[in-house]
């Protein structure tokens, strides 16, 4: 492995750990709460076109592991959900140019909602084994996604750009 | 497969998890740039917090005290000839079950009559010695659990001039039809006469003389027996809040018994807080309220233990204890629960709430509650609710009584069984806070 690329993996999880910092910054009720992005959702699928094979897998745990240093949600569930919308993307990758910048952003979109209902279901299930039954009512999760793909439109360029990380695509191209 | 782990956690698989993942509690150091964001806040709210925190501390403990103090019963005619040892319980091995932990050295045996004031809560049912005994209790609410009672004299509708009513008490009732209220129920059973009207049930056992234990419970309290319609079974309505509204007891002990009680240090000066910071201060997930300790198992935390900031505030509890890091749940964090004790405005006597689960912010420094009702309650004055602060109650492990919580607007009367909402008002934001305190678990804790 060259050394670049062995200093690229590093940096991109620190990058991943920054992002998911931010995002709990931001997930504040004072700022954006409910209008949180995913953003790490949101380096994933600026990346998800740029990584070959095993690489992209790799990026999504990496992404799901920077979530899990930000958040109780469970771990397995986290890279459940990065891993699932990694599939989905190479999967339309197939028949739809789904690199392009508005149906990444669509797609990022749609996949944030996914983790979101996902999460809160999982946490829902908890609760209610839990004694007095107490659901999360209405959490909404719709002004997410659609921040997460704002934020993949507007951030997909930049995240694709992080410094150290080029070698991370070099091969493609 | 990873779903699945999410959703239904194996637990050995959440624990090589839970090792696996011991470098991210590092990782997640690596983010501590972004903590300096809510350093100016930080300071101010600890400072605000300060300035209270000797007050509600004393507040906290008056409640503590009053609460062990009504463990003693009243009833003069319960207190002669027999003594009580305070005790305090440390664990719920069941929801039928409590451990007590009690001032040793002191004969206490199998079968020794716990009592809550002047109400029959159960009998001691294994003992463990030790430097703080304890000691399991059987609720009466345990399906096994049988005592005999009384119903006093005229209480046989139409034959007002007939003897005391027998009959036994014990389990629970189940409810008959839906539209039943979801209030806890004692079962009554066999009753001398089923033309029994109702009336105070005292512990009574026709043959108490085979057993010393039995007769140190006769006269206690056990609520009052109740039927719906001439067809229907009997039931008694319990006093007590047998799930979460029961801390402090007292072992009914023959004088002879009588042991010399040792001193129990205050929860806040015993030596068992670890002083730390949030390691995370938010959640990434909005719908989320949670923080992380750079703590763990390693360091003698216990999921549920009490995380509190200056003074006697409790932030938060344990969700989950890793080997080097803790996920701590925040006051408003949806879920959150624990028991919680009212003082309400102008009195001095605490009111027992029970369970207060959360179900999210209303606001700044603002947390909805869900109260389910277990005892009715029936304040003094009608109309407007009454500002009252809530303290939490003891009995719960890892978090001991007497914190404080906030203030609220209490209903001056709820029925037992209702489910209410209530606003806890903190005035504070716990992610706000840098200096964090964590119990640390009780060595060789049952």
């Amino acid at each position: 492995m060259r050394p670049g690329l062995l200093l690229a993996w590093p940096l991109f999880f620190l990058y991943a750990l920054w992002v998911a910092a931010l995002q709990a910054w931001l997930a504040a009720p004072a700022r954006l709460g409910a209008w949180t992005p995913d953003l790490g959702l949101a380096l994933l699928f600026a990346w998800a076109a740029h990584l070959r094979g095993g690489r992209g897998v790799v990026a999504a745990l990496l992404v799901a592991l920077g979530r899990a240093a930000s958040s109780a949600e469970p771990p397995a569930l986290l890279a459940a959900n990065a891993l699932a919308a990694l599939g989905l993307f190479a999967g339309l990758a197939r028949g739809v140019a789904i690199e392009r910048a508005l149906p990444r952003a669509a797609l990022c979109g749609l996949c944030a909602l996914g983790t979101a209902f996902v999460l809160v279901a999982a946490r829902s299930r908890v609760l209610a084994a839990d004694g007095p039954s107490v659901a999360l009512e209405g959490v909404p999760l719709w002004p997410g996604a659609l921040a997460s793909a704002a934020a993949c439109l507007l951030l997909a360029p930049l995240l694709a750009r992080l410094p150290g990380t080029a070698p991370l695509a070099r091969e493609r191209r | 497969m990873l779903l699945l782990q999410g959703l239904r956690p194996v637990p050995a698989l959440e624990e090589l998890l839970d090792t696996t993942l011991v470098p991210l509690r590092h990782a997640a150091e690596l983010a501590r740039p972004l903590a300096h964001l809510r350093g100016r806040t930080a300071s101010a709210a600890e400072r605000e917090l300060a300035l209270a925190a000797e007050a509600e501390s004393a507040l906290g403990q008056r409640v503590l005290a009053r609460l062990a103090e009504r463990a003693l019963p009243q009833d003069p005619a319960l207190r002669a000839g027999r003594v009580f040892l305070p005790a305090e319980i440390t664990g719920r091995p069941s929801k039928d079950e409590c451990w007590v932990a009690y001032p040793g050295p002191a004969e206490v045996a199998p079968g020794t009559p716990v009592v809550c004031g002047d109400v029959f809560v159960g009998r001691v049912v294994e003992l463990r010695p030790g430097a703080r005994p304890a000691a399991r209790v059987q609720l009466i609410t345990h399906a096994h659990a049988r005592v005999g009672a009384e119903v006093a004299a005229g209480a046989v509708a139409g034959a007002e001039s007939e003897g005391p009513v027998f009959l036994t008490v014990g389990g629970l009732r189940v409810p008959r039809s839906r539209a039943e209220p979801r209030a806890v129920r004692l079962a009554a059973h066999q009753p001398s006469s089923v033309r029994l009207a109702g009336g105070l049930a005292r512990v009574h056992e026709l043959f108490a003389d085979a057993d010393e234990a039995a007769a140190l419970a006769d006269g206690f309290r056990l609520g009052t027996v109740r039927r719906a319609g001439e067809r229907n079974d009997f039931w008694v309505e319990p006093e007590l809040d047998y799930l979460d509204g029961l801390f402090h007891l007292a072992l009914v002990l023959a004088p002879q018994d009588a042991p010399a009680l040792a001193p129990v240090p205050a929860p806040l000066e015993d030596g068992r807080w670890l002083t730390t910071r949030a390691l995370v201060p938010r959640d990434a997930s909005p719908w989320r309220s949670t923080l992380a300790l750079p703590l763990g198992h390693a360091d003698g935390l216990r999921e549920g233990a009490a995380v509190t900031s200056v003074g006697a505030r409790l932030v938060g509890r344990l969700l989950a204890v890793g080997p080097a890091r803790a996920d701590v749940a925040l006051l408003d964090d949806p879920g959150l629960h624990l028991g919680a004790v009212a003082l309400v405005e102008g009195s001095e006597e605490p009111v027992v709430l029970g369970r207060l689960t959360a179900l999210g912010r209303a606001g700044p420094g603002a947390v909805r509650m869900r109260w389910w009702v277990r005892v009715s309650i029936a304040l003094a004055g009608q109309g407007e609710p009454v500002r009252a602060r809530l303290f939490t109650s003891p009995g719960d492990p890892g978090l001991p009584g007497g914190l404080y919580l906030g203030s609220t607007l209490l209903p001056r009367a709820a029925t037992a069984g209702e489910e209410r909402e209530i606003v806890l008002t903190t005035g504070f934001e716990a992610r706000e806070l840098g200096r964090l305190f964590v119990r640390r678990a009780l060595e060789g804790a049952p």
